[in-house]
């Protein structure tokens, strides 16, 4: 045993340890003794105060990417029973803010007299930073349409995507159960106005080079044979959707939580039996919400495809542009699961924040700073005895945006790492300068951390070449 | 020069801040201040105001004014595009009526985006005359 800012720590296997307390269910942290040490210390904190929710089955786990939030820390995953409790801060305001990965069958070399072209048109096609329109017009038919059947809609009635892209989308780019009726008038006004945009903050999109093939053979499936191919990765989420979403139900779950006699540490962390008519409206809503996400991402992807047609011509296909996958980040679904500890197999409600859904063989994506790079895993067979089928989901942050403003000056970032060859466009400088690689864990570590723990194995190692951030 | 600091050490990812004011209304208008300078990095005092806009501030207890306040900023910046660098609050039997002075975002630049108001640490305290009241935003 050893102590950690002050917390009680014990190893428990390789990248693989547990807060040592005395309530509550156990909390297991995935991570190299490296980022153990780098996490603050309101993560475990904030682990903590999750271990004392009601009706957990299981311990909370930690990914080595966590980093301090507000409820939950960025980076948690934990499960109730079937007839437990639902937590919308413990799943987090971007609903549903995902990665998603498209591989062309392009070199570096054919794309770099193209890359400063490319991006700034990307930036004008894929509008990032506030107050942004996107080029979606669609009435508020449509919207419900949208978000209750999810991509699908968007492909096959407005012709908006490829229809070989379902599959490559987690749940096929379709949460059951979303009903448009549950979310709020200020949600669809936010969604409205914000459909087909990237956002601003960490959201980005990438044009990336293969640096390096771990899995060849898995690789291979998913059309990535050699270093310096040129990948396109989304980071983007459910926008004001979403977040109105969960704004909306926390209010409504603060308002009931007394009634039920549950008491939180972290009112952020307000939650209510899933029986609850409640909770049961928040996992409609929220489910719209990520329905929301997956239409953004597929409809941003669109508008890639497009770019690419408009600066090099031809059709994209030419340059193959296939979506590798997309996965969520925030959500909560029910899922079978074995319970890790227990070992008995059993329904549950999974709550996935900052963490990405890993089940053995399915395509993963671990997106770093923009300096560094980004990981394609594959999920192991061992995430489901150890994390409910999760892993991390980024490189997690190591120091706060105003500390990293202060450090780092947003120009002079943007010169340098031209000079590395990486081209960036940037709504503001000062948004680059939060973002930058130093505010960051290496993303490398965190891959390390999950592939030791056995929750996902590398398959490729993307590095930027290109950068679009709000 | 409006009261408010950044407070660092509650999130790395996100923004917490501290806000005072000696009255209600002026702890609302130094969280519409605070709402400014972070959605656009631009010093409030300094820049010009487009257009007003008056808005109903509803709420029974202090901490549930404040959360439909910046519910409303973050709405206004999200549909409208709109953000605000002045305000006059007066009391109303309901809650607090806003006239509130500013305009269009991309005439002030763009900052960072606050996206929802979190519930972590939120405290609003009475301290003698005035008011404090700590505001982790998500960004």
């Amino acid at each position: 045993m050893f102590k950690v800012k002050g917390y009680k720590i014990k190893k428990l296997a390789p990248a693989e340890f547990e807060l040592v307390k005395d309530k509550g269910v156990p909390v297991r942290i995935f991570a190299t003794f490296k980022l153990l040490e780098k996490m603050d210390s309101a993560v475990f904190e904030q682990a903590t105060n999750v271990s004392l929710l009601p009706g957990l089955v299981g311990p909370v786990l930690v990914m080595p990417d966590a980093h301090s939030g507000y409820g939950a820390p960025i980076g948690t995953v934990f499960a109730t029973s079937e007839d437990g409790y639902v937590s919308p801060g413990a799943i987090g305001f971007d609903i549903n803010c995902g990665m998603r990965l498209l591989i062309t069958n392009l070199s570096e070399e054919e794309i770099r007299p193209y890359l400063e072209k490319l991006v700034n048109k990307l930036f004008e096609m894929v509008p990032p930073g506030v107050g942004k329109k996107g080029f979606l017009r669609i009435s508020k038919n449509q919207l419900k349409e949208l978000v209750e059947r999810g991509v699908p809609y968007l492909v096959k009635t407005l012709g908006v995507g490829w229809e070989e892209d379902l599959k490559a989308i987690e749940e096929g780019g379709k949460i059951e159960g979303a009903d448009f009726s549950v979310v709020s008038q200020r949600a669809v006004e936010r969604g409205f106005a914000q459909l087909a945009t990237l956002g601003s903050g960490n959201h980005y999109l990438e044009i990336q080079r293969v640096e390096k093939i771990f899995d060849t053979e898995f690789a291979k499936k998913y059309g990535i044979e050699r270093e310096g191919q040129i990948g396109i990765m989304i980071h983007c989420g459910s926008r004001g959707f979403g977040h109105q979403v969960c704004s909306d139900y926390l209010r409504i779950f603060e308002r009931k939580i007394d009634s039920y006699k549950i008491k939180v540490a972290d009112r952020q962390l307000v939650c209510l039996p899933l029986s609850s008519r409640q909770a049961q409206d928040y996992i409609k809503a929220m489910s719209s919400a990520a329905n929301f996400a997956f239409v953004n991402r597929e409809a941003i992807t669109h508008q890639v495809r497009r770019t690419f047609e408009k600066v090099l011509g031809g059709s994209a296909k030419n340059y193959d542009l296939r979506l590798i996958y997309d996965v969520a980040h925030n959500i909560g679904k029910f899922e079978e699961h074995i319970i890790p500890g227990v070992k008995r197999k059993a329904r549950v409600f999974v709550h996935r924040k900052g963490a990405t859904r890993s089940f053995p063989g399915q395509p993963v994506i671990i997106g770093g700073s923009m300096e560094t790079g980004s990981y394609f895993l594959i999920g192991k067979e061992t995430s489901l005895l150890k994390s409910f089928g999760s892993t991390a989901h980024g490189s997690g942050r190591t120091m706060s945006r105003a500390k990293a403003k202060r450090q780092v000056r947003g120009e002079k970032l943007w010169r340098e790492m031209l000079q590395r060859g990486i081209y960036v466009k940037s709504a503001s400088f000062s948004g680059l300068a939060e973002e930058a690689g130093v505010a960051y864990k290496n993303i490398s570590d965190v891959v390390e951390a999950v592939d030791k723990a056995g929750l996902s194995s590398p398959v490729v190692y993307f590095k930027p070449i290109g950068n679009i951030k709000g | 020069m409006a009261d408010w600091n950044y407070l660092e050490e509650i999130t790395e990812a996100d923004i917490a801040i501290e806000v005072k004011g000696r009255s209600f209304g002026e702890l609302l208008r130094n969280i519409l201040l605070a709402f400014f300078e972070i959605s656009t990095a631009k010093n409030p005092d300094e820049e010009r105001i487009y257009l007003t806009k008056e808005i109903i501030i509803s709420g029974k207890a202090e901490r549930e004014l404040i959360v439909n306040f910046v519910e409303e900023l973050i709405f206004q910046k999200d549909v409208g595009g709109l953000v605000f660098l002045k305000g006059r609050f007066s009391k109303i039997k309901k809650g607090y009526k806003a006239v509130l002075a500013g305009g269009p975002i991309e005439k002030y630049g763009q900052g960072v985006d606050i996206k929802a108001l979190s519930y972590h640490r939120l405290e609003v305290e009475k301290i003698g005359l005035g008011w404090k009241v700590v505001l982790v935003f998500d960004v």
